[in-house]
């Protein structure tokens, strides 16, 4: 069952239970894509949204599950009236993508990332807020997009 | 070899798409031209997120960038010869290079899109012992540095276009030698202030490759944060 991670709340929320594979964050990316645009989100919010997630799942599939098989990715979306906060639930290894930054667990000035981290300097671009910990032993990404 | 990239079709890429375009230039090794043609607005908005805009040639459409090559070719062919004839013998200094005709060689040595990764291969056959990141990845504005010699008492000013653990990349209208050694006394944001000894390694077109001498361990912390390095020890193990 989905809801039994701890991490994910039951409510008005859309969750995705997806196996850590490359190709199912593409179709996860696409589904998001249309949901966002479905519910009203102009094309640059819905893009960066599909941007932010799509690469926050290929982090987890590529460093936190190291492309491991038979492993999944739980995403909830949750949008209430000024935000649309993302969680992503992976039960792979921690590391702090965030560490190497200079600024602490949560990025905010994406300019001093190093240079390989592009998916990450992505994620911090278009996101306004951006947390990674570990919750037991799960790790929880949560993403945050307050709307203009 | 020259390619062109039809994006025409393409409404999403990621960092991984974004690699693999970069890693199709950095094949080319400045042997060729790599045109982006039909780029949309939210690959555009990505480029741009990743200050990639700069290094990529682009085009409208695909009759365009055919044009835009043979137009680099012709310019190219034409500015060979006075090119070889200045080369070796005059300290050019910075010039700004206009927007979508052809890209940094040193912001492209500095690409990476491998995690993890802790050495870069250069065109000179050099392998790095740390990452570098180029002065637009800091601070998106020029880094001045102010060098003083020690033995000869020459003074000059430079602006660093990539800096590493293991030393910066140097650009200067002053005429300097290969063995050179300068005292480097600049500053990186409002609070790192960093002084170092250095040696001149290379020259190339008007830009000095400065290696640090015993560079302080301030400095060395700092620049590894910043470009994310990792220090191997003697048994490959990891020193944070």
């Amino acid at each position: 069952m989905v809801f039994e991670n701890s991490e994910i709340d039951s409510g008005s929320s859309i969750i995705f239970r997806i196996p850590a594979r490359l190709a199912d964050v593409r179709l996860v990316g696409i589904s998001v894509h249309s949901l966002f645009s479905k519910m009203g989100f102009g094309d640059v919010d819905t893009f960066q949204l599909e941007l932010a997630i799509t690469e926050s799942a290929n982090n987890i599939v590529k460093h936190a599950y190291n492309y491991e098989e038979n492993v999944y990715i739980t995403v909830k979306f949750t949008i209430t009236e000024d935000r649309v906060i993302c969680t992503f639930v992976d039960t792979g290894k921690f590391e702090n993508f965030l560490k190497n930054n200079g600024q602490g667990e949560i990025a905010t000035d994406t300019k001093v990332l190093p240079p390989d981290s592009r998916g990450i300097c992505i994620i911090c671009d278009v996101m306004d807020e951006v947390s990674y910990r570990r919750s037991g032993d799960r790790n929880v990404l949560t993403l945050v997009k307050y709307f203009d | 070899m020259d390619i062109v990239l039809d994006l025409s079709s393409v409404d999403f890429v990621d960092s991984t798409g974004l690699g693999a375009i970069v890693r199709c230039l950095k094949e080319l090794n400045g042997r060729g031209q790599l045109v982006l043609c039909g780029v949309n607005e939210m690959v555009l908005s990505l480029l741009k997120m990743t200050r990639l805009d700069d290094i990529f040639i682009q085009a409208a459409d695909r009759d365009e960038a055919l044009k835009r090559l043979k137009l680099e070719q012709e310019k190219k062919a034409a500015a060979a010869p006075v090119q070889k004839e200045t080369e070796d013998t005059v300290v050019k200094p910075k010039e700004e290079k206009p927007k979508s005709k052809g890209f940094d060689e040193s912001l492209l040595a500095s690409l990476s899109m491998e995690d993890g990764e802790a050495v870069q291969e250069v065109d000179t056959g050099e392998r790095r012992r740390h990452r570098r990141i180029t002065n637009k990845q800091i601070l998106g504005e020029d880094i001045i540095v102010y060098c003083s010699s020690n033995t000869s008492g020459k003074r000059i000013t430079g602006v660093i276009l990539d800096i590493s653990p293991s030393g910066l990349l140097l650009v200067s209208p002053s005429k300097l030698s290969v063995g050179d050694e300068f005292v480097i006394t600049g500053r990186i944001g409002r609070n790192f202030k960093f002084r170092e000894r250095a040696v001149i390694r290379n020259y190339r077109d008007g830009k000095y490759g400065f290696e640090f001498i015993k560079p302080t361990r301030e400095t060395t912390s700092f620049l590894n944060q910043l470009t994310g390095s990792v220090m191997l020890s003697a048994k490959g193990r990891l020193n944070s």
